[in-house]
């Protein structure tokens, strides 16, 4: 055999072997099948009815879906008598994204609640990038048959806005049907660039999504200007929407608690951190920095009028997560700190409406 | 910064970047830019200071030494060379014990020492480039942990410089690999184990203190000849050949052949600047004068590896071993012919066994906190083994007596990659000789064996601990 064939032969053959290897470790290490797809859109799939879900039984990472289709341990679905039953529900920041496995809020939540109430169920029913079009249905449809005691909505004020300015994106096709893809590369990509400096990454990455935002902005707004301010009917619609979700709540005998978004970037501290913008602003770039802190203020001001004239509880998130890194590990994510002050907030606003629930605080 | 550092794959590159750029007849100033550089990454000055005394104070008197022709002057200015690095020596090793940084102090001084010895007796001549011989103190794959390089091993090879190569680049590059895998995916991941017994030792006796002993030995091991192989491979990668440091220690048919196995570069320099002179000075005490340079011997070496009593009693343990052995030799050797057992093979595994067994006693004084702690986990090993093993067959309390109170899936793989480890030490072996490789298995057996070792490196490894040795 000649010499360059050999070796273009060990290189094919290296690179097979780590593939192989790849497959075999997330077999054994995550439970994933070694011939189909895997990677984090495992987790979700959209229904028949267009509703975006959890896939039961899913695996990726650090990440479980239960049986239900829920993140976190398996729950019955009917809940046992005598004991509360708390559904939480949000997107990507209530899923969990960055904190350690166990430390997304409602996890911590479940933890607090227990020394007052033993037994007590938590459930996280968030699914990630989910609005206002389809949240009616899924509640109706896969919450209320659960039976909680109270319903935790954490509405994110970025994709209520969009979906005012925008209509919802087509439903992304689940992963079944799709090609596989190879997974020793971006393993290996996501571990270079754990093993560079924070610091660096985080230049590499703001100037990516510069160029990616400068591109997305000429293809999406065709020379008009990013919105400054979010239309006055986003703010409308999303009043009306949560007036609407209380209400189907109390009809069906389950008490809300309503919490405001918090958000990383604020007015005061956007020259540091605009380039944190830049990465939100990718999946929604017909706003501008300044528009997604005004959707930020207004809706969360829409969510706490809300709260205030329909007596709902509110745990005022946007007041009392503080806005540092030591809090968030980008501008809507929490860290595990972060996490434990939203779980803290929400366990206060949760007293009078679980009996006897008082939750001890602790330093994060 | 060691070499499990994730920003010492950048340096390591651009070190290998410059030096090929620079050429070989200015590639010293390049590498010892890059020692210095790496030395000061550990940010203690006064080591970067000790490191250039050391250096200056040997390099002037071995010049001095060899051009007096009068051997008692020669002598004299040795001594006072000798003594000054013996100083740092002592500064560093009271300066670890007080807690201060003394990184690769024990190494570049015993270096020094070596040396001197070399020139006055003329093994080698003064090194005249003071670059050059800074460069074989300082080079820095060895630097922090050896091996300890003789002036007539690596000098030549620094004044030629040979030429960067692809084969060596690959060869060194493997090396190194496997050296990560040792460290980072077996040694590392042994430690909690071993910590787990060691660390908090009240009340654990029998087959745990057993377990974690042999375990401690096959961590020490790796994490060392991990380091090692590391530094063998970035030499080779600039064409450069460091002493190797271990040929299968575990495998010694006796205490001496251990030591003729273990820690080479380390134990060869006590066999000629240590021993062989108190040999010499005591041979009038006749059958006692071998066994006593023994036992002051391998007290230096105790003390080399740190001002404590552990290491005192550790050392102090092998030369009763060697001592013994010396003294016994005629009488064995005599009982081994009449029973026709010498050179047998089974003979030899008994002798194995023997041996590993008297090395892991010393590891227990080595590893534990003081040596009262190392006796009382010996007694309770001893003594709580009949019991635990009982236990063990009848299956109960297997978490604390045999996983040592950690994930049963964590030991299984830190144990599949210990025999992993010892299945592949072979091949490895073979590659880096440059055997020849024949035939489709070898061919593309190697492609394989260095992508498993890669993907176990980056996606299986233990976050990097410091290196066991590094802290001698």
């Amino acid at each position: 055999m000649r010499t360059w064939s050999r070796r273009l032969a060990q290189l094919l053959l290296f690179a097979a072997t780590l593939e192989v290897a790849a497959r075999v470790d997330d077999a054994l290490t995550h439970g994933a099948s070694p011939w189909s797809r895997h990677g984090a859109e495992v987790l979700r799939f959209v229904d028949g009815e267009g509703i975006v879900r959890n896939v039961p039984g899913a695996r990726f990472e650090k990440w479980r879906i239960n049986a239900l289709g829920f993140r976190g341990p398996e729950v019955a679905r009917e809940p046992r008598p005598g004991v509360p039953r708390v559904v939480c529900l949000g997107q990507s920041e209530s899923f969990g994204l960055y904190e350690s496995p166990g430390e997304e809020w409602p996890a911590q939540l479940s933890r607090l609640l227990q020394p007052t109430h033993p037994g007590l169920e938590v459930i996280n029913a968030s699914v990630v990038g989910t609005g206002r079009s389809t949240r009616r249905a899924y509640v109706e449809r896969s919450l209320l048959p659960l039976r909680p005691d109270v319903l935790v909505l954490l509405p994110s004020p970025f994709n209520e806005a969009t979906e005012t300015v925008r209509p919802a994106p087509p439903p992304r096709p689940g992963p079944a049907g799709q090609p596989p893809v190879l997974r020793a590369p971006p393993k290996l990509k996501l571990r270079l660039i754990g093993a560079l400096p924070a610091a660096l990454v985080e230049r590499f990455r703001a100037a990516a999504n510069a160029r990616t935002l400068r591109k997305l902005e000429a293809s999406e707004l065709h020379g008009e200007p990013p919105l400054d301010r979010i239309p006055d009917q986003a703010v409308a619609d999303h009043e009306r929407h949560l007036r609407e979700m209380v209400a189907l709540l109390r009809a069906r005998g389950v008490r809300p608690v309503l919490a405001t978004y918090p958000t990383l970037v604020h007015p005061e501290n956007l020259g540091a951190l605009s380039h944190v913008l830049d990465a939100e602003r990718i999946y929604r770039v017909w706003f501008s920095a300044r528009g997604l802190i005004d959707a930020g203020e207004r809706l969360n001001a829409a969510t706490r009028r809300v709260a205030a004239g329909l007596h709902v509880p509110l745990a005022d998130l946007d007041a009392a997560v503080p806005r540092d890194r030591t809090h968030f590990a980008d501008d809507v994510h929490y860290t595990d700190a972060g996490a434990h002050v939203v779980a803290e907030v929400v366990a206060a606003a949760l007293a009078a409406e679980v009996p006897g629930a008082t939750a001890s605080r602790s330093p994060p | 910064m060691t070499f499990t550092a994730p920003a010492f794959l950048p340096f390591l590159v651009a070190v290998l970047g410059a030096a090929a750029l620079v050429g070989a007849r200015r590639r010293w100033a390049v590498l010892l830019l890059a020692s210095y550089g790496l030395y000061a990454g550990f940010g203690a000055a006064p080591l970067l200071l000790a490191l250039a005394a050391v250096t200056g104070v040997s390099f002037g008197c071995a010049l001095i030494v060899e051009t007096r022709p009068d051997g008692a002057a020669r002598n004299w200015i040795l001594r006072a060379g000798v003594a000054g690095c013996l100083g740092v020596l002592v500064l560093g090793k009271l300066g670890a014990g007080a807690g201060l940084a003394a990184v690769g102090v024990s190494y570049f001084t015993l270096q020094a020492m070596a040396y001197l010895f070399d020139v006055r007796d003329r093994v080698v001549p003064a090194e005249r480039h003071l670059g050059l011989y800074a460069l074989y103190l300082a080079f820095f794959p060895k630097l922090v942990q050896g091996p300890i390089e003789r002036a007539e091993a690596l000098l030549p090879q620094l004044r030629a410089m040979p030429r960067l190569a692809p084969a060596d680049l690959a060869h060194g590059g493997q090396l190194f690999l496997w050296g990560l895998f040792q460290k980072l995916v077996v040694a590392d991941r042994l430690a909690p184990m071993v910590d787990a017994v060691y660390g908090a030792p009240a009340g654990k006796q029998g087959t745990a203190v057993v377990i974690a002993t042999y375990l401690f030995a096959a961590q020490l091991y790796l994490d060392f000849s991990g380091y090692t192989d590391m530094a063998l491979g970035i030499a080779r990668m600039f064409g450069l050949r460091l002493t190797q440091n271990f040929r299968a220690p575990y495998a010694a048919t006796s205490v001496a052949d251990f030591w003729r196995r273990w820690h080479i570069s380390f134990s060869s320099f006590l066999l000629d600047y240590v021993f062989r002179p108190l040999q010499l000075d005591l041979r009038d005490l006749r059958t006692l004068g071998t066994p006593l340079a023994l036992l002051a011997t391998f007290l230096v070496s105790g003390l080399w590896h740190g001002a404590a009593w552990s290491f005192v009693v550790w050392g102090l343990l092998h030369g009763v071993f060697l001592a013994t052995s010396a003294l016994t030799r005629p009488w064995r050797t005599r009982w081994q012919r009449r029973l026709g057992v010498l050179g047998k093979p089974p003979y030899a595994l008994f002798q194995r066994v023997v041996t590993f067994h008297l090395v892991c006693l010393g590891w227990v004084f080595f590893r534990a906190a003081t040596p009262a702690e190392a006796a009382r986990l010996v007694g309770r090993a001893l003594s709580g083994l009949p019991g635990t093993l009982a236990r063990v067959a009848r299956g109960e309390d297997l978490d604390a007596l045999v996983f040592l109170g950690q994930v049963r899936g964590a030991c299984a793989f830190a144990l599949g990659m210990l025999v992993l480890a010892a299945l592949l030490r072979p091949a490895v072996a073979r590659w880096v000789d440059g055997t020849p490789e024949v035939g489709p298995s070898r061919v593309f057996g190697r492609p394989v064996v260095l992508a498993v070792l890669v993907y176990l490196v980056v996606f299986l490894g233990a976050t990097a601990q410091s290196f066991v040795y590094q802290q001698f």
